[in-house]
């Protein structure tokens, strides 16, 4: 990709500045470089030469969470991202990118993961789990659901609860599903976030090979990131899978009656929109329709949701960049959401949910208010944890 | 060239030098690129004044900017100026509930501003289509008019204080914060509007109103142009006391009806009418007395709304149309140029919009034309593909004669964005001696001319210079 294949909507950018409003970077940085008019200008100006690519361009076109906020207040609705992406991935060909970054990205190459994880410990998550109708698929062997576990909620140990939550939860259901096992591969977001085509390219055609060789029919994910890649992202082949983040899957269980909730949690609850569920896809309704149906649960908004959801600063690669600011975006919307003395703040991405757990630490409410996974609360409200039986399940090491 | 004084009067991180930083901040919706020799920022009054003193001494130009949603140029920086960037003085001072007021500081966000005012069911009722990022600041500083001024206004009337710091670093108050005072001139009104040409507004003091509870929208669709203007008039004599009356024409009405496959019927011209009221009863009442009004005209094609969403959808083919135009016309984008904002009389309102329209399919120009019809302010909405030079030179043509057009029917160049760079040319032809007049009360206030350069043709007559350019192509005055 170049800064040309982008030019046209470089150029329809009118300069106007609604997309200061709700930029998680600008409220951190404070500078007009923050925003998409600012990276806009800068992209114009390599294009006509008054600038010169550098590490100082390369640090600004970093700061981009890719979160959609400047589209969605843009007169024209500019895919501001797309841009961001393209002139990225001019900076990847230059070899300048942040040393995090390149790790990020040599760590995908390597080992299928942005964790710099061996393949072989993909499914270590499963060996506490206790005996459920749950299989990793062999060689050829066919499915028609595929729950795709995704690199965040296979190898970071807080976001193993998320995976855990769901394989439970859907085995408590009897839904029939299967998970790839160490076959799994990087859905290829961030490498695509930070300019790397090339090996998002390939990343894609290794896991489409992958869901046509089970002939899968669905392909349900623990984080939007996948979700949104899958659905949006990779070549028009995949179309004919059904693509669903788990809270649609959830939703549509609950809505055909068959989660019964079990326990009621008398707590109050914020819900954070990830912004590749809501902005990039819509999906506002599914999370609050689940969070709506637990018993004793009451959802508190904050001021900004939905489609002016703030973001939590885990998108557009920047997840694997080092954040120091006192205003960065995690914070800004931690305290946000603390502001509403919620007993937890409830999330449905596994970015968001490290980078917001991450944040109520530093702003030291930690004791006050909780930060989980939407499916964490669905198992605590229909799980029974006494009721144990042995597994016939044996996760490969 | 002085920075470290800077760098000591804000601190060396509020002072930005870096080349690709400084770019950032040289453009706004004109056509313009000027690149400050540094952008500053200053964090309490004290800073500005030390460092407008600094400034003049050394006669180094300054421009202050709110958010840079300028449509005239009015906040980039000519004359090699360094930016005041008043976005981290953002601290809403006071807020008394009891006597309608509220203190801020420039950089506060309206939207932001108004989220706070929640609790005392009170809100500051300037919707500038900006208001998302507009700053109250930039908002004083350029008079702005939302889309409810029908009912509110113009921001100078709202206003009762300013705190401004001049050219020499001192520091002085204006009006008063009580609801009426005449003691003296007033020189609260000479600061809104003046674009920073005369000093930097520090502190505002301005009043808020209670919020209404009931709010309905009407969408009021008509088979002729004259008929859509002709019942403004009607409407505000009914007593229906609307708090915006809204013109949409056919073009942008299809456009964005097509795009967005809104479902409304076709029409010449679309009205989008907003009521607000404390009683749903008289919500009802006045939106009663439009649909009287509007059936005398013999119009049959109406939607009503009172629901928030409903309202939005009437309010699309107004707020929208850069959307659809993105789509219909792709490469094209908006520009304003000097006609982006006429106001003329209610009762020239047709024969304007008329002739705009007959301009610019003369000049081959796509355009739709809206307009705050209650109060006579045009926005023809012009698209171009800003590399094709001949375009450029059809909308400069067209340009001259539209503010030949707006002049000639007593209407002025500008009803709410200022004159900034852009309108500079044309100034003159609506002022006449009262632009010199402009300009020695400018001298006053700021003898060495730091403040502001190249705005409202006090200080120059071109707006085009071929080094400050963003597109290749265009077409110089």
């Amino acid at each position: 990709m170049t800064l040309e294949t982008v030019k046209p909507v470089i150029m329809e950018c009118v300069s106007c500045g609604l997309c200061r409003a709700n930029c998680p970077m600008l409220e951190d940085v404070k500078l007009e470089s923050a925003t998409a008019r600012g990276k806009l200008i800068i992209c114009y100006s390599l294009l006509t030469g008054n600038l010169q690519l550098s590490a100082k361009v390369a640090e600004r076109l970093f700061q981009c969470t890719a979160c959609k906020a400047c589209t969605e207040v843009c007169f024209s609705m500019l895919d501001i991202p797309k841009v961001v992406e393209a002139a990225r991935s001019v900076l990847v060909e230059k070899g300048l990118v942040p040393k995090t970054i390149r790790d990020m990205l040599i760590s995908t190459m390597k080992y299928g993961n942005p964790w710099s994880q061996p393949k072989e410990r993909r499914t270590n998550w499963l060996k506490d789990l206790e005996k459920l109708n749950l299989k990793i698929l062999s060689d050829k062997e066919k499915t028609e659901t595929i729950y795709f576990v995704g690199c965040t909620p296979s190898y970071d140990h807080r976001c193993q609860e998320i995976a855990k939550s769901i394989v439970k939860v859907l085995s408590k259901v009897g839904v029939d599903f299967n998970i790839l096992g160490n076959e799994e591969l990087c859905c290829g977001d961030s490498a695509l976030r930070v300019g790397e085509k090339g090996l998002f390219d390939m990343l894609a055609e290794k896991n489409l090979e992958n869901f046509k060789r089970h002939h899968a029919e669905r392909i349900v994910t623990t984080s939007p990131h996948c979700y949104n890649t899958f659905k949006n992202e990779y070549p028009v082949e995949n179309a004919e899978i059904e693509i669903q983040h788990y809270t649609q899957f959830l939703a549509d269980l609950i809505d055909k009656e068959k989660i019964k909730f079990s326990k009621r949690l008398n707590k109050m609850v914020t819900y954070h929109d990830p912004c590749f569920l809501g902005r990039y896809n819509g999906v506002y309704e599914e999370p609050r329709k689940i969070l709506e149906s637990i018993p004793g649960l009451t959802l508190i908004e904050m001021d900004r949701a939905k489609k002016n959801s703030f973001c939590c600063g885990g998108g557009g690669g920047r997840m694997w960049m080092e954040e120091t600011s006192d205003t960065r975006p995690s914070l800004n919307r931690a305290r946000e959401a603390v502001e509403l003395k919620p007993d937890i703040i409830v999330t449905a991405c596994p970015f968001c949910l490290i980078n917001m757990q991450d944040a109520v630490k530093v702003i030291n409410k930690e004791k006050e208010v909780q930060v989980m996974d939407i499916a964490e609360l669905v198992k605590k409200a229909v799980y029974d944890e006494n009721k144990r039986v042995k597994t016939r399940f044996q996760p490969s090491e | 060239m002085g920075w470290e004084r800077l760098e000591k009067i804000v601190g060396k991180e509020n002072v930005i030098l870096e080349d690709i930083d400084l770019l950032c901040y040289a453009r706004d919706l004109t056509p313009y690129v000027f690149k400050p020799k540094a952008v500053v920022f200053p964090l309490n009054t004290q800073h500005v004044s030390e460092i407008l003193l600094w400034a003049n001494k050394e006669r180094v130009s300054v421009t202050p900017r709110g958010s840079g949603a300028s449509f005239t140029g009015s906040s980039l920086p000519r004359n090699n100026s360094i930016l005041l960037d008043m976005s981290k003085m953002n601290n809403i001072k006071e807020i008394q509930p009891e006597n309608f007021l509220a203190v801020t500081e420039p950089g506060v966000n309206v939207d932001k501003l108004n989220k706070h005012l929640r609790k005392f069911n009170l809100f500051f009722p300037h919707d500038v289509g900006s208001h998302a990022v507009s700053t109250i600041g930039g908002m004083a500083a350029s008079n702005a008019h939302g889309h409810h001024g029908l009912k509110y206004g113009p921001i100078r009337n709202w206003i009762r204080s300013l705190e401004v710091v001049l050219p020499t670093g001192k520091v002085i108050r204006t009006g008063s914060k009580v609801l009426q005072s005449n003691c003296g001139y007033n020189l609260t009104q000479l600061f809104i509007g003046s674009e920073g040409t005369l000093g930097i507004i520090t502190e505002i003091t301005f009043n808020l109103a209670p919020i209404p509870p009931h709010k309905g929208t009407i969408g009021l669709f008509f088979n002729d142009l004259e008929n859509a203007i002709n019942i403004v008039p009607e409407i505000i004599k009914s007593g229906a006391n609307p708090s915006a009356i809204e013109f949409v024409d056919k073009t942008a009405l299809e456009s964005v009806n097509n795009v967005e496959n809104l479902g409304f019927p076709e029409a010449e011209a679309m009205l989008i009418i907003d009521i607000e009221e404390f009683y749903r009863d008289l919500l009802e009442e006045r939106i009663k007395m439009v649909m009287d009004v509007y059936s005398k005209f013999k119009g049959k094609k109406f939607q009503v709304a009172t629901k928030e969403n409903e309202s939005e959808k009437l309010w699309k083919p107004r707020l929208d149309i850069d959307i659809a135009m993105a789509k219909k016309k792709p490469g094209y984008r908006e520009v304003g140029l000097a006609i982006a904002d006429p106001c003329v009389p209610l009762s020239k309102m047709s024969h304007v919009i008329n002739e705009i329209r007959y301009i610019f399919a003369k000049h081959n120009i796509v355009s739709g034309i809206l307009a705050h019809a209650g109060v006579g302010i045009i926005h023809p909405a012009i698209f171009i593909d800003v590399n094709d030079k001949d375009q450029w030179r059809e909308l400069k043509d067209a340009e001259k004669e539209i503010v030949d057009v707006v002049l000639k029917a007593k209407g002025t160049i500008t009803g709410e964005h200022g004159i900034g760079i852009v309108k500079i040319p044309f100034v003159e032809m609506e002022l006449g001696e009262t632009l010199n007049i402009m300009r020695q009360i400018k001298a006053i206030f700021d003898p060495n001319g730091i403040m502001n350069p190249g705005k409202l043709a006090l200080d120059v007559k071109v707006r085009d210079s071929p080094e400050h350019i963003a597109f290749q192509n265009y077409y110089m005055d």
